[in-house]
């Protein structure tokens, strides 16, 4: 479009000088929608198909829904890459294929039936899932990653992304190197692993195997642990809070080396610098099993 | 009926396998009992975990040692690796990683009350984590180039992150050897650093 414009207002003298400026302001403020493409594509899909989905920048954002086909409504600038989809029946593929790192990012509205299991992969893109059920597995580098509803399993995994989960899985897998880690929903077996980054755990939901390990994130739990359950926390110096309801039956096992410990569960709430002596105490018997293991961070724990 | 009967027909209740008059008791007991109720709502939530458990069981620790061996002779053969060695690298990673868990678990499982482990298995498992960090980052040094600059430099800040967690750990753990707890902080930290660069070879064999 630009080139067409721009060779008119050549042509036409004195009328062009006077409109050039407001006809050019035109043509790029409408460049950009020219240059994007809009493709929208619908795929028959069974109700637990597998779909991978790879988008390397820009936004991707998959719903669950209750149909037996995969929508994909696509907006890809020149320069992006190509859009691609294949499969159907029991197994799809989709996204927008990029051979340039620095490539403009594209943007993917994909609606999938509910029980899918649904890989998404990506670069810089944020990537939001919510309303499926079957299996996900959500990796990017820098990207950020949402999830909400009730999938079976949910692995996600960002180098330096922030991942933030509002779901409740059988099984979560959450990971990032720098990024942090916040799950609301939670419950049932999680594992929740970062380098630098913090993690928050305030699940409505029980545990049943709790694992938060970070080097020297920031952790804090405010949950309740499943009797026979078990909650492992370990930093090397990352402080951790632990909040659990006050009729939380657990055997507690608190250490930290180079921290304090504040009980405000059981104890009077003043530090005590325990050294490596771990502190141990019981809130009944028959309960779960808590374990904090820290080299440097301070231990708090609570009552809500 | 009791608790201790109630509790004993949680679990054929669940599995379906409860016959009807069982059923009816057991629905009886619950209605007038908040603990088993409780009890059936903790194994309610329990069942879908444990249904989606791995069924195998984690290799013994000294099968480390060949594998490294193996892998070693072909890092010396070839400078540049096909991206299915990185696959097997990895792989080969998250076996000293189970093995390492299992070990400690099985010390911990077995002595619990006891504070102090056996220090001549430490160096052992110890050298398995080194070997193995130190082959991973032979495979990605022949594959870094596929990573963007952001995400090397974000690799490399992370990884002295760990590195620094690891050196601070081996001097405590120097400090009071055969502590359970230093020891297990120690294997954290290698944990992480083997996890983190196999995320990194993950992301330069799809790049």
């Amino acid at each position: 479009m630009r080139p067409i414009v721009a060779s008119r207002i050549a042509a036409s003298g004195i009328a062009a000088s006077v409109l050039a400026g407001p006809l050019l302001a035109v043509a790029l403020a409408a460049a950009p929608a020219a240059a994007q493409q809009r493709i929208e594509r619908r795929m028959p899909a069974d109700p637990h198909a597998s779909i991978r989905i790879f988008n390397l920048a820009g936004s991707t954002r998959v719903t669950g829904w209750d149909r037996d086909t995969i929508a994909v409504i696509a907006l890809v600038p020149r320069g992006a890459g190509k859009f691609f989809a294949g499969g159907a029946g029991s197994a799809a593929k989709l996204g927008v294929l990029s051979d340039s790192l620095g490539a403009p990012g594209a943007t993917l509205e994909v609606s999938v039936p509910r029980g899918a299991t649904v890989w998404v992969k990506s670069s810089s893109a944020d990537v939001t899932l919510s309303g499926v059920e079957g299996d996900l597995d959500i990796s990017t580098v820098s990207g950020a990653i949402r999830a909400e509803g009730a999938p079976r399993r949910l692995t996600a995994e960002a180098m330096d992304g922030n991942i933030e989960l509002t779901t409740r899985a059988a099984i979560t897998r959450a990971k990032t190197a720098g990024g942090s880690i916040t799950i609301h929903g939670g419950g049932g077996d999680i594992t929740a692993s970062s380098v630098s980054g913090a993690i928050r755990y305030d699940g409505a939901h029980k545990v049943l195997v709790g694992r938060l390990e970070t080097v020297t994130g920031a952790v804090t739990f405010q949950g309740t642990v499943i009797r026979g359950g078990t909650l492992s926390i370990e930093t090397h110096d990352g402080p951790v809070d632990l909040t659990v309801p006050r009729d939380q039956l657990a055997d507690f096992d608190l250490t930290t080396f180079g921290g304090v410990v504040t009980n405000a569960l059981s104890g009077g709430g003043e530090p005590i610098v325990p050294k490596g002596k771990p502190v141990r105490f019981s809130s009944g018997p028959g309960g779960a099993s808590v374990t904090v293991r820290t080299l440097k961070g301070n231990v708090r724990i609570g009552a809500s | 009926m009791n608790c201790d009967a109630a509790r004993d027909l949680i679990d054929p209740f669940l599995a379906g396998t409860l016959d009807a008059a069982g059923r009816r008791n057991l629905e009886e007991h619950l209605a007038t009992c908040p603990a088993c109720r409780g009890e059936l709502e903790d194994a309610t939530a329990l069942r879908p975990a444990t249904a989606a458990l791995p069924r195998s069981i984690d290799p013994p620790h000294d099968l480390w040692p060949g594998i490294t061996r193996r892998l070693s002779r072909r890092i010396s053969r070839r400078a540049a690796r096909p991206r299915w060695q990185i696959a097997v690298l990895a792989a080969a990673a998250a076996l000293v990683l189970m093995a390492g868990s299992s070990a400690l678990t099985l010390w911990i499982v077995r002595d619990r009350g006891t504070p102090r482990v056996a220090t001549g298995t430490t160096p052992a498992i110890e050298a398995g984590y080194v070997t193995a960090t130190a082959d991973l980052m032979r495979a990605l040094d022949a594959e870094r180039s596929r990573l963007a600059p952001a995400t090397v430099a974000t690799l490399e800040r992370n990884l002295a992150v760990i590195d620094a967690a690891i050196a601070e750990s081996r001097a405590a753990l120097a400090a009071d050897p055969g502590n359970r707890d230093l020891e297990a902080l120690l294997w954290a930290s290698y944990r992480q650093k083997v996890a983190l660069l196999q995320q990194a070879s993950r992301l330069a064999e799809r790049s």
